[in-house]
């Protein structure tokens, strides 16, 4: 049996990479065999936990959109750019979202941790783009993170995290 | 969660401080330190010592790592897959790999008859099958045990190669080859069952395992104890018949839950060979169990045994999750023996199926209680059958049904009680060790049976848990006094008060209409935490900067111990830790103890022994064991080190010094005296070669049992049996050998426990008449912690708790047996588990009571033990009908409101 390679060119938390790969593979696989980049987490592996979220920006200038790295080929990412965990924090140190997660205690084992960060973080520039009212905002919420699967801490901290960044910069 | 595993010390073992673990976590120390301030100030935490790390993605975990991240490894990594049985009732006959591509072959298939060859085994007493047999890999000709029993491990050439393979391969149920029909016997339950008996009238103590010994009412022939037990339970069935005595029976079910940690259990293993022969075991993993995971791998191989290592290096990783899931898994093992048979480095990464396939599950329960109450509703006796459901292979079942045996009659005082507990094997997957251990089977059996009493008594539900609640000095069924304070009738009372409870019958009439009903339940839960006997041991170290370091063997896997341990040498030092390396096995060889099974006559005069050397990681083990360890050592170099250096500085007597020093914004203060940062007293101490790391051992049964140590010319006497010191400019240790030792009393082990988290839960429940469907609408916890460490961590085990009952009481449910998890087609498709929209985030909370004590508890069990009773009595209080068997589910409720 040959295995088919596909080219692809995708751009990583800003880096560009060029790779072939079978066309089969899942971005999830990808990130971590290859680019050793393991912060997007396996958990479930069908799409169900959300913990392998990443930020695909499917076209330049509209907003990113959650992806389940697991359930997703690699080529199918090709001419587009993708955001993980990884590259969440600027050059100043960590993002709002990863401050806030850290003195909520939103976390125990922290293994879904980057899965939610995820999902929060295209949130919060979701609502940039697209301001939306001060009532719907908890709604938008749990839409977008609702759907995450967390064993250890039982959502409560991550949503008084996520509560607190969106309000404090979208509702002044 | 708690573990009973207690190897005998392996003298011969070799063991190797974990490189891979030393370097994990002294990249994330260093990282910390500039990049990451998580101490809001000496005994509290900004953010967990551990979050930065988990926050931006760094590699923590044993799944994140590859051959090629481990230092001094062979860059080329082997992938390994575990074939498991999918049918328990015909003869394995082999596999039959013909349908993979030639390409796609495995490089090796290790069967167990390559096993037997190679001598390998697991060692006695802690991997065991029902029948007695111990056979790692199902062997060719024999039925498989047990579902998901492995069969064989295959390794593939690497990555890619095993993608493809496994696709081919997973699911595919002809690669196993079955022959001939068997018959399958239901074996004997997993030894020792548990029998307690008690019979105390008044203050008057007649019976209990206390005074008279262990018991066994039903052997044959059988001891006079065992005969005073049969007659004593003659007394007790008597006395639920007694004149002015009703008498109340309920039959509840659970059902067995998979822990569901979010990492799937991962590992890299390689065995290294060096120039002259020898062989080194490296292990990369997630485990509870870092001693007994190491001692297991190394007791793999007869001595004989031309593949047997030498030497076993464990890199103990962060777990993403536990939950007890990994405490004294297969996993290890597998792949300890996969790395052996690998020419490199090897991985093995389950994926969620092959979890839910192997990993350990928490025993489902039968459970028949019977409860005498007088007529003034106080309660006389209670009778217990508890038939625990464990899979095919023994972990720590028989123990989680004694533990179950030991709550079984709740948070209530008792005078007469009989209970049986027997964990059964079955051809199910592995279950034995998970977050309660035996408690969540128990109280919900109890609570519900209590609220049906209240129910038929037609008293207020709390007011009767209040009225019988277990108080300090009453004994528990094991005839054990209480010792500690109880305050569950303070939980009573807070939440009789609490408006969620006192308004409930108005809030139904407002709330229910024809498509919806609702309820209000409560439960109250007396958890123990700690095994009964527990060893627990650490070293803290301060550098010539004055950093201080926290060394363990055990882990966090995700309850926060790594940040409690560093909060917890503020005490004693003024400065909390700067790093927490966890997992580390073999520099605790320093202490010099050893715990052999048989001990010496008058073992506790021998300062080599102890009763218990180690335990797996348990939650529940932090905040009273592991923390007391850490203060201990933290007094100790305090004691003989700092402050005399301190006092050389200051140019005084320590003894002079000794009462009125205060640690002060990271300054040693004293009146008169100018401040000395910590940084100045550790650069002193490290001039002068003092003791810069003391490393000690410490014993729990119903005390501390206490020694006197002699350091330098002063001997004190001190809650520990074992301590070590090691000076600045020295790499060895010195262990100061114990002197008059205090053990347990009389009769300690047999108390069952001594130490209780008292905790309670009120919720609130709708159920939508047309669908069944319960919605969890409010929730109150209520615990008492003792002295909290970090709230944000208790209040983050108790969410979790919340979320995790919510699962146990509605959602969460798998077959035992072939339709069950071992059959490889479950994942969380089918295996539901509680979502953000399952719970009530706006209205739920946990109200702590002040601590009275100075200690901390263990309450990672406590908080989730009433939750799912609490759900079943408010269901019950909404529908009018009692659900006695988890989970809850929308189909039963339909049924039963017709």
């Amino acid at each position: 049996m040959v295995e088919q390679f596909q080219e692809i060119a995708v751009t990583i938390n800003g880096t560009l990479q060029r790779r072939r790969v079978p066309p089969d593979l899942l971005l999830l696989d990808w990130l971590q065999e290859d680019l050793g980049l393991t912060g997007t987490k396996f958990c479930c592996g069908i799409g169900v936990c959300r913990a392998c979220t990443v930020a695909v920006q499917w076209t330049p200038g509209h907003p990113s959109e959650p992806v389940l790295a697991c359930s997703i080929p690699a080529a199918a990412l090709d001419g587009h750019a993708v955001t993980t965990v990884e590259g969440l924090a600027g050059p100043t140190g960590l993002s709002a979202l990863q401050e806030a997660f850290l003195t909520a205690f939103a976390f125990q084992c922290g293994y879904c941790t980057p899965g939610f960060l995820m999902a929060a973080h295209i949130l919060l520039a979701r609502l940039r783009a697209a301001p939306i009212g001060r009532d719907r905002i908890d709604a938008a919420i749990d839409q977008a993170c609702g759907a995450h699967i967390c064993r250890c801490t039982g959502y409560a901290s991550y949503r008084r995290a996520i509560r607190k960044v969106v309000f404090a910069e979208l509702v002044p | 969660m708690s573990s009973l595993f207690r190897p005998t010390r392996r003298r011969f073992l070799q063991t190797a401080g974990g490189a891979g673990l030393t370097i994990v976590f002294a990249r994330l120390a260093a990282a910390a330190v500039p990049a990451f301030d998580w101490s809001a100030g000496p005994g509290r935490a900004r953010a967990r010592i551990d979050g930065h790390a988990k926050v931006t993605g760094q590699k923590i975990y044993a799944r994140d790592f590859r051959a090629r991240d481990m230092p001094g490894w062979p860059a080329r990594e082997r992938l390994a897959m575990i074939l498991r049985a999918t049918a328990v009732d015909r003869v394995f006959e082999g596999i039959d790999l013909s349908g993979l591509p030639a390409d796609l072959r495995p490089l090796r298939q290790i069967l167990q008859s390559d096993l037997a060859a190679d001598g390998i085994a697991p060692p006695p007493g802690n991997i065991s099958l029902p029948t007695g047999g111990a056979g790692l890999l199902v062997p060719v000709g024999q039925a498989p045990s047990y579902f998901g029993q492995p069969v064989a491990i295959l390794i593939f050439a690497d990555f890619a190669t095993w993608r493809r393979a496994k696709q081919v391969l997973q699911f595919d149920e002809s690669i196993l080859r079955y022959g001939a029909p068997v018959a399958r016997a239901d074996p004997a339950p997993y030894p020792p069952t548990t029998h307690i008996t008690r019979y105390a009238e008044g203050e008057s103590e007649l019976f209990s395992q206390v005074a008279d010994g262990f018991s066994n009412p039903y052997a044959e022939p059988p001891s006079e104890t065992d005969g005073k037990a049969r007659a004593m339970r003659a007394r007790i069935e008597a006395a639920f018949e007694a004149p002015d005595i009703q008498h109340f029976t309920g039959r509840y079910a659970t059902q067995i839950l998979d822990p569901m940690f979010m990492e799937p259990e991962s590992g890299l293993g390689w065995l290294e060979r060096d120039a002259k022969g020898e062989r080194t075991l490296h292990l990369v993993l997630g485990t509870q169990s870092t001693n007994g995971d190491i001692a297991t791998a190394l007791g793999l191989f007869a001595s004989e045994s031309p593949i047997r290592p030498s030497t076993v290096v464990l890199n103990s990783c962060y777990p993403g999750g536990g939950f007890g899931g990994r405490d004294t898994s297969v996993f290890p093992i597998l792949l300890a023996l996969a790395a052996v048979y690998a020419d490199g480095p090897v991985r093995i990464a389950n994926d969620r199926f092959e979890q839910f396939a192997s990993g350990l599950k928490q025993l489902g329960s039968a459970i028949t209680l019977r409860v005498a109450v007088d007529s003034a509703g106080r309660f006389q006796a209670v009778s217990g059958q508890m038939n625990m459901q464990a899979g095919g292979l023994n972990n720590y079942s028989q123990w989680v049904a004694e533990l179950a045996a030991l709550t079984g009659s709740g948070s209530y005082r008792f005078d007469k009680a009989m209970i049986d507990a027997a964990a059964l094997p079955s051809a199910g997957v592995v279950a034995g060790s998970m977050r309660g251990f035996g408690g969540p089977q128990a109280f919900f059996a109890i609570e519900c049976l209590v609220d049906e009493i209240a129910d038929s008594l037609g008293v207020d539900a709390i007011v009767l848990r209040r009225r019988n609640a277990l108080q300090t000095g009453d004994r528990t069924v094991t005839g054990a006094p209480l010792i500690q304070e109880m305050r569950l009738a303070e939980i009573c009372e807070y939440a009789s008060d609490f408006p969620l409870w006192r308004d409930r019958a108005a809030a139904k009439q407002a709330r229910e209409s024809p498509g919806r009903l609702y309820g209000v339940g409560f439960a109250l839960a007396n958890q123990a935490y700690g095994t009964g006997s527990d060893g627990v041991m650490t070293e803290v170290a301060i550098d010539a900067e004055g950093r201080l370091t926290v060394r363990t063997n055990c882990i966090d896997m995700g309850n926060g111990s790594a940040t409690s341990f560093a909060l917890s040498t503020a005490r004693h030092l003024g400065a909390n830790a700067q790093a927490v390396e966890m997992g580390d096995v073999a520099r605790f060889d320093a202490l010099g103890l050893h715990a052999d099974p048989t001990p010496p006559e008058a073992p506790w005069d021998n300062p080599h022994w102890t009763a218990c050397y180690e335990l797996s990681s348990s939650a529940c083990m932090t905040a009273f064991h592991q923390v007391h360890a850490i203060e201990q050592a933290a007094r100790i170099l305090f004691e003989e080190s700092l402050l005399p250096a301190a006092c050389r500085i200051w140019g005084i007597s320590p003894a002079a010094a000794l009462p009125d020093t205060l640690w002060r914004e990271g300054s040693l203060t004293a009146p008169g005296l100018p401040p000395l940062p910590l940084p100045a007293i550790a650069r002193r101490v490290h001039g002068d070669n003092a003791i810069a790391a003391v490393m000690v051992h410490a014993y729990y049964q119903v005390v501390w049992v206490s020694a006197e140590f002699l350091v330098g010319n002063v001997a004190r006497r001190r809650p520990l049996d074992g301590l070590s010191t090691r000076r600045a400019q020295e790499a060895g240790w010195t262990m100061h050998p114990r002197k008059h030792t205090t053990p347990p009393p009389p009769g300690a082990d047999r108390y069952g426990r001594s130490l209780y988290a008292p905790s309670g839960a009120i919720a609130a429940v709708e159920i939508d008449r047309r669908t069944g469907a319960v919605s969890i609408v409010e929730i109150w916890s209520f615990l008492d912690p003792g002295r909290i460490i970090q709230q944000d961590i208790v209040v983050g085990q108790s969410d979790g708790a919340v979320a995790m009952g919510i699962g146990y009481a509605l959602l969460e449910e798998l077959p035992m047996l072939g339709d069950g998890a071992g059959n490889g087609r479950w994942n969380l498709d089918r295996y539901n588990l509680a979502r953000w929209a399952d719970m009530p985030l706006s209205r739920m909370d946990l109200l702590l009571l002040t601590a009275h004590e100075g200690t901390g508890k263990g309450i990672a069990e406590a908080v989730l033990c009433p939750i799912a009773p609490a759900i079943a009595n408010a269901v019950a209080h909404a529908t009018g009908h009692r659900f006695r068997e988890l989970p809850i589910t929308p189909d039963k409720i339909l049924k039963a409101l017709g």
